[in-house]
This record gives structure tokens, sequence and C-alpha cells, in this order.
């Protein structure tokens, strides 16, 4: 069942430099407890979708057009009372930094149980016992003494968990990850990427915002791969890493480096994402793109499906059956913005990408 | 001829990666022990001592002048005892301008009062004057420049061209106006030390303010549905203050000097008073005539309140912020 429907959302940024558009017509679905991977460069856009999903932006960035439905309540254009509820309470949200996202002032039990006072009843001891009982959900060894601590006496690991249980407190039914692994090291990512694993388990939807292709294999359902504020990929995981389409997205996979790979250098996607107060005309990729050809300077190709058949495992679909032909027409679907020749390029110059299967697909 | 570097160098062991030594590793983080920011700060603080002794000073003025003599609330008398061995007002207790001596330590003035008692009762007014003075400053001049530095827009500039109109004017200037307009008195006084202290926290914590709301934190309190009101009131104003609470420290010093330049100026409490700057511009006369002790004791007083201020100030600045290197906030005598 679709719990977040996001439909051609507009965010544009009013800077003295120009008007950014910083997410132009995006388009992506979410179900209840599925998790999505968002992956991009920098500035893909990734970061202000997440705010725009609790219209969190700030002052230069406003939310231009397009719709966000949230278990069918429209988020854009919400009252200030409604999205109060919404943030913390329908969805949670995870940043990158865990030392900067928790007050310095407060000791971290006090900072979970404000975030459960904002959004329950209760009063006394009650939101500190509940806020001990979510840092031992989230893994924090000793909660009962860990909470009576400052976020400095924390470790980055831990302080991450305690960021998850202050997003937990409202009993969320999204999780809103803004790269929460980037930055830990290793090990911690990997315990932490349990840590969701096993929250996802109780169907909680997450939106995990990510660099590493590695962590967006192993953790989430779909991908949606964005470039300069554009979907340009849309897929099942195991889709987008074994048949990719879209020459970005192929691009993006070469430069994971692999074990066993003894090229001397990773292949990387040349040039830089272009500066969206003055995008490119035509498809925004196309100046960095090894297969671009004119047409590519002229037209912005929209998702289109991938292949004949379109793979529709679940029954969304035909729930969801209305008459908004464009947003459900199949989300579960491989989509991309180009149907590249990326099946029959030339992998040996520009773009070297292949995959290695352990024990076949 | 090639050597290896390892030679004659010890060799490394490294044990500990046996099984159940991994258990003991996960990352449960750093000490056990808790220790609050505010600890800390107490901490490095009390390592301070020239801060030490400033409130050392500070603490004994402040029992001299409130066991100075008897306080009675509503006809009760609270505090019972008198260290001043005079009444402060009462004149006639020994012959005028008397040098200092065993039984009147800081000689007498004019009117046959003895200075050695208005010395100790003054401090009331003085101390006072600078606490309340300048906590009203900070209850006018922080939510005000939170508010202006949170909000921004047409708020922020209406708040802070308020400020700029205010700073224009010389303190004493404005404060000479202020209390030429409402007359004298503690109160007056007092309202008219505040009308001039709270642009400087106003404008201080705006610019803190505009730097906090950055912070991540805010944003995830954002994120967590914490209203407006909450937010600006438990995250960022928390963690703004610190750099007015120096001020603020510091500022008590400057406030007690300028009362005394009120009062000296004869626009302080009522003539007559014990307070410490009206005493001096009573004795300002006794100069030429030879009688030191009437204007120097009371001085001698402000000088070591300010002084101490100054002091404490300095150690509450390097206890709450000890990577700014001094010098960075200063007060606004200089006015």
């Amino acid at each position: 069942m679709t719990l977040l429907e996001v439909e051609d959302l507009d965010v544009r940024f009013y800077t003295e430099g120009g008007v950014v558009q910083a997410v132009d017509g995006l388009s992506y679905t979410l179900d209840y407890g599925e998790r999505l991977g968002v992956v991009g460069e920098s500035g893909a856009g990734k970061t202000v979708t997440a705010l725009a999903l609790l219209d969190l932006l700030d002052d230069p960035g406003r939310i231009e057009g397009g719709s966000i439905r949230f278990d069918g309540e429209e988020v854009v254009g919400a009252s200030p009372d409604r999205l109060r509820r919404l943030r913390g309470g329908r969805i949670g949200m995870v940043f990158q930094d865990p030392e900067t996202a928790l007050d310095p002032v407060y000791t971290v039990g006090e900072q979970v149980a404000e975030a459960v006072r904002v959004h329950t009843d209760l009063d006394g001891d009650a939101p500190h016992d509940r806020a001990v009982a979510l840092l031992d959900r989230v893994g924090i060894p000793d909660p009962a003494a860990r909470a009576t601590q400052y976020p400095h006496e924390f470790s980055g690991g831990m302080a991450q968990r305690a960021v998850v249980a202050t997003a937990l407190a409202g009993d969320p039914d999204l999780l809103v990850a803004d790269e929460p692994t980037s930055a830990l090291d290793v090990t911690i990512q990997a315990q932490l990427l349990d840590l969701f694993d096993d929250l996802a388990a109780d169907d909680l939807a997450v939106q995990l915002i990510t660099h590493d292709l590695g962590v967006v294999a192993e953790f989430c359902d779909r991908a949606l791969v964005m470039y300069a504020g554009q979907a340009v990929e849309r897929a099942p995981v195991d889709d987008l890493f074994y048949d990719p389409k879209h020459p970005y997205t192929a691009g993006l996979l070469s430069a994971v480096p692999r074990i066993g790979d003894d090229r001397d250098r990773l292949p990387t996607v040349p040039g830089t994402t272009p500066d969206l107060a003055s995008p490119p005309p035509g498809c925004r990729f196309h100046p960095r793109c090894p297969y671009a050809e004119d047409a590519c300077t002229k037209r912005d190709p929209p998702l289109v499906a991938v292949g004949g058949e379109e793979r529709r495992p679940s029954g969304s679909r035909a729930q969801s059956g209305d008459n908004r032909p464009q947003a459900d027409d199949g989300d579960d679907a491989h989509r991309a913005a180009c149907l590249a020749y990326v099946d029959d390029a030339d992998f040996e110059d520009d773009l070297d990408f292949y995959v290695e299967t352990e024990g076949g697909p | 001829m090639s050597r290896n570097p390892l030679d004659g160098r010890g060799r490394l062991r490294v044990r500990g990666f046996g099984g159940d030594a991994d258990s003991a590793t996960d990352d449960t983080g750093t000490t056990t022990a808790t220790t609050a920011q505010r600890a800390r700060a107490w901490d490095r603080f009390r390592r301070d001592r020239a801060a030490r002794a400033g409130l050392v000073i500070i603490v004994v003025m402040a029992l001299l002048a409130v066991f100075a003599r008897p306080v009675e609330i509503g006809g009760v008398v609270v505090q019972p005892i008198a260290l001043a061995p005079y009444d402060p007002a009462a004149s006639g207790v020994a012959p005028a301008y008397r040098p200092p001596s065993l039984a009147h330590p800081f000689g007498t003035d004019w009117a046959g009062r003895d200075v050695f008692s208005r010395v100790l009762y003054g401090g009331r007014y003085s101390l006072s004057i600078g606490v309340i003075a300048v906590s009203l400053a900070l209850v006018v001049g922080v939510p005000l420049g939170a508010v202006a530095g949170y909000v921004g827009g047409w708020v922020d500039e209406t708040i802070m061209r308020l400020v700029d109109v205010l700073y224009a004017f010389p303190f004493l200037v404005l404060a000479i106006a202020l209390v030429a307009v409402f007359g004298q008195g503690f109160w007056k006084l007092v309202g008219a030390l505040v009308a001039v202290g709270w642009i400087g926290y106003a404008r201080l914590i705006r610019g803190e303010v505009l730097s906090v709301v950055e912070r991540d934190y805010v944003l995830a309190a954002r994120a967590l549905g914490a209203g407006d009101r909450r937010i600006l009131a438990r995250h960022v104003v928390p963690n703004a203050i610190a750099p007015v609470v120096v001020q603020a420290t510091l500022n008590v010093g400057t406030v007690v000097l300028s009362a005394a330049a009120l009062g000296f100026l004869g626009l302080g409490l009522q003539p007559g008073t014990a307070e410490w700057g009206s005493m001096l511009s009573a004795g300002r006369d006794t100069l030429v005539g030879g009688e030191w002790w009437v204007t120097v004791f009371p001085g001698l007083a402000i000088f070591l309140f300010v002084l101490s201020i100054n002091l404490v100030g300095d150690g509450v600045r390097d206890a709450l912020d000890p990577d700014t290197d001094s010098g960075t906030y200063r007060t606004r005598e200089a006015r």
C-alpha cells in the first residue's frame, strides 16, 4: 500500500546567482515498510527532496510545484499544526552528522524525552522512561546510565543511534535517513545498517539517502538515481545493479571499487554536476555522457519503462488504480530517463562497468 | 650500504585479538563518569586564581553590605546583625572632618557622619544597582535580540534599528536626559541604566542566534515537530547565551561605575544617600581642604568592586569559552 507519493515536485532556491532548480519534476512512491535508496552525486537534490517531504526548506528554498501525499494527505501547503504533527510523528528524520544533530547543552536522555513529549501526552517521569526504552531499542548498552550523559560523551556511532532514537520517539511510519552513515567508520556503518534493517523489519518504511551503492545493494528494495534535480532511473535494486539503463547509473556503478579488481584507477564519470542555476539544455547529463548525440541537447527525456514487460510483483498498482496514470504507472517497474545504449556500448574505453555475481543472480 | 630499517628495533607484539577480547570492544563510547559541561566550566573557573580572588572580594563586600545594618521587612527584623558601628544617616556622631581613628576608622564627613559605616552601608546601593540593572537589562535585551535573530525580516529590522538609534546617543547624555525627565530615585536610576544597557545584550545575542540557528540540532528539532517558541527557548537561546553571560558579568562593574558617575554629577540618588558615587560627589570640595578620607574610601570601594567584577568576568569567559582568546569581548566603558 502506498505510504508516500511524490508527484512532479519542483523545488527552487532563489539566490543572488539566479534561480536554482534544485528538484525538477521528481516523482516517486514509497510503500509501507519499503526501503528506498536515493543515490546521486552531491548537489543532485537528494537532501533537498528529503527536507521538502517535511516542508523544512529554509528561506531561499521553496516548493514551487507538485504534490507530496503522505498516507493520502497533502503535505505541500499543509497548516503549521498538521506539519508539526507530521514531523517526527509520522516521518522521522536522521541527519548526516550525529555530533551536530544533538544539542550539546542537554543530556541525550532529555533530548529523546523531549521528542517523546512533543508527540505524546505523557508527562512526569513517563517520557524519560520511554526515552530509556527507545535508547535500548536502538541498541545503546546500559541505556539508563547513558541517558544521563551529554552528547560529547557519546562516540559517533552511539550518537547516531541516539539520533535514531529521537526520530523514533513519535512512532513514525517513515524514517528519512540523510546519509546516516557517511560520518561514521565502516564497522560502525555496518552496525547501524543492521539497526536500520532491524527497524525496517517492524514495518517502518525507510528512505535512505546515500552515496554508497554498496549500502543500497545490501539494504534497499528499490533505488532512485538522481542527477541534477531529476530522477534518471528508478528500479528495484537487482534490476538497477544487474541491468542499469541510464548511462549515469552505469557510470556510478563503474566507479565502485571491487575486491579483486586490479585496475590502478577507478573509472569516474568525467566532469562535475552542472550549475543548476543554468542547467544545460535538453538532457542534463549530456555534457558528461559518453553516448550523447545531437538529440540529447534538445530533448529532456522523461522516465520511460524499460523493456516490453513490466514486472509488477505486488498489487500496488491495482490498489492505487485511480485517475493518476502518470504517477502510478508501474512504480515497481524499472524506469529510466534514457534507455541508453549501455548494452551495446563500447565498455573498453569510456565506461568500464561489469558485474560479477556470487553464485548467480 | 643498505640497511634494514627494522634492524635493532624491538618487535611489536599484538595481543588481544582472541575471541573474548572482541566482545569487550564494542563502541559503547568513552567514559562512564558523567561530567556535565557546567561542572567542567566551574572546574576551570575555580582554577583561575584571579577570578577566585575577585569572587571572594565580591562575596565579602556583599556580606558586609547585608550585615552592615539590620534589615527589616514589613516591621519584622530578618537580619539583626549590625556591623556598622553607627547609623550611616545619623549626623553628629562625632565632630565634622575627623581624620581616621580607632573610633572612626575612615574618619567622619562634613556632617559628622561615620564614613566607615557609610561605606559599608553604601554597598547595598551600589551592588544592588549593579545586579538589578544588569538583570533587568538582560530580561529586556535577551528576548528582544533572540526574537530579532530568530524571526528575521521586519521584526529584526525594527528591533535592530531601535538598537542603532539608542547606540547613537552618548550614554551619559541619554541617562542625564532620562533622569532629568523622570527625576531622581533608586528605581529611576535603575530604569535609566536599563534603558541604555539592554541594547548591548540584544545586539550580542542576535549575532549568536544567527549562527546557532544554522546548526543541525535546530533543524533536527524542527524535523521532530517542535514549535518555534520551544526551539527558540530550549535550543537556540541556551546555546547562544554564553557570551551574553560573560558580557553581563563584566557589565555589572560598568553599571556600578555609571551609577557612581551619575551620582557624582548629582543625578543619582537623593543627595546625602550613602551611595558611593554620591559620597564622592558630596566630598569633592574636601579634596582641596586636605580631608582625603572623605573621598578616598568610597572611591577605593568602587575601585575594588569594579576590579573584582572584571576579574570574575574574565574568569567566567575563560570558563565558558576556553577556546576564545581573551579580548574578544570588551566592556563598553570606553563610551
